[in-house]
């Protein structure tokens, strides 16, 4: 089997969908050719991705009434509708006590976090989106100079916790803003550079700027060669 | 069967899948009063022909195969522009490269983990209609190969390609979502 004709068949390869002689071609060819083997992960990554993110949009009330009333003809289901919205209400407010509880509560609830900023960019070798506090002034900021919020997302990154923002500038660019809290005994790790109210490291070309705020740790990062870093941080 | 039993089949079969059909047709058309006329017209046209529907068998399926007629006969005209886009292999093989050197440390994971719903959606609006077609029905609607060659009135192996391109694609802007954000090594 070629790469072109296996690349057709990556899909049904990744759900498990061949059989027989074609199956044991994909197989083959699969173990053989690292590109095509890494397509098939990538084909199920999408697919499963697709699965856990792609929810269900719910029709507008409006319309709902407009369509049982040109088929079934029953009177508008009020009760189903205002049920739906209490459901609705409370988990969009279970969602906001849970980022609320996640940014004010005073003892960190994961004793975790940027413990070591090497085995971060181990994880992340080229880091270099913004890791910042929960803050409303994030927002405000970001919203003054255009950004947009796009979105956001609680998770866990290598072994971080926290939620994840994301903003979006007119220009498309966009900006990830971690929030993430630290352990009591949290410290800067050695090897930074002071830079006002900050520590930064330059790691493989990316220089990650990080502040200790109460118990969130900001950090902006980008990318730097060596020289410009050492450049700025002298100068 | 009669108006009533008729009406009470209709009501209790397929009127609870609206939320399915609609997130389809939302996608489908890429805008909202688009994908309302859709699920509208959709809705009366199963209605019309509801004696046809094989009880036991898949509702979603049906009601799915109809919108996406419509979508074809109706609305994708008006989409061509947005949805005739040929897709550049020389970009697949690129990304199938880099996948392959960031292969060791699982970057599908590392990076897919960190994509919002939001990048999701507008990568997904951004797959060409034949795709997203294959891909809405197959890994959002859990529907079999077989039922999506129907709805899509092709067959399982067009189904099979389309599948395989759109999640490719897929999987391609998600990457590049999270290397504009630094999270994946520029290539």
């Amino acid at each position: 089997m070629e790469c072109a004709e296996y690349r057709d068949l990556v899909a049904s390869h990744a759900d498990g969908r061949l059989e027989g002689s074609e199956l044991a071609a994909a197989d083959r060819h699969a173990e053989v050719c690292r590109a095509c083997a890494a397509a098939r992960s990538a084909s199920a990554a999408a697919r499963q991705i697709l699965r856990d993110r792609v929810g269900l949009r719910r029709v507008a009330p409006g319309l709902r009434t407009r369509i049982e009333a040109a088929t079934v003809a029953k009177p508008v289901a009020l009760g189903r509708t205002r049920t739906r919205w209490v459901v609705q209400g409370a988990v969009a407010a279970a969602a906001v006590f849970a980022l609320v509880s996640l940014v004010q509560q005073p003892e960190s609830p994961l004793g975790m976090v940027v413990a070591d900023v090497n085995a971060l960019s181990n994880r992340m070798p080229s880091l270099s989106h913004a890791v910042s506090p929960p803050s409303l002034a994030a927002t405000e900021v970001l919203g003054s100079r255009g950004w947009r919020l796009l979105g956001a997302r609680e998770g866990t990154w290598g072994t971080m916790q926290g939620t994840m923002s994301v903003y979006q500038a007119a220009d498309g660019k966009r900006l990830a803003v971690h929030q993430m809290r630290v352990g009591p005994g949290f410290r800067m790790p050695e090897g930074g550079v002071r830079v006002g109210d900050r520590v930064q490291y330059w790691i493989d070309g990316v220089v990650l700027s990080l502040a200790l705020r109460g118990d969130v740790v900001s950090c902006l990062a980008s990318r730097m060669s060596r020289d410009e870093f050492a450049s700025r941080v002298t100068g | 069967m009669s108006e009533t039993a008729r009406q009470h089949s209709f009501e209790s079969v397929a009127l609870p899948l609206m939320d399915q059909v609609f997130t389809t047709a939302l996608y489908l058309t890429r805008d909202r009063t688009e994908a309302e006329d859709l699920v509208q017209e959709t809705y009366l046209r199963a209605y019309r022909f509801w004696d046809r529907f094989q009880p036991g068998t898949n509702c979603r399926a049906w009601l799915l195969t109809i919108a996406h007629n419509l979508f074809r006969n109706r609305y994708r005209e008006r989409q061509k522009t947005r949805s005739d886009v040929e897709f550049d292999e020389t970009l697949l093989d690129i990304e199938a490269q880099s996948t392959v050197e960031r292969a060791s440390d699982n970057p599908e994971r590392l990076v897919l983990d960190q994509v919002l719903d939001q990048e999701v959606e507008d990568a997904m609006k951004a797959l060409p209609v034949d795709y997203l077609e294959a891909v809405l029905l197959v890994d959002t609607q859990d529907l079999t190969y077989e039922e999506a060659a129907e709805a899509m009135a092709c067959p399982v192996g067009t189904v099979r390609s389309r599948l395989s391109r759109g999640r490719r694609m897929l999987h391609s802007a998600l990457l590049e979502y999270a290397r504009e954000r630094g999270l994946v090594e520029d290539k």
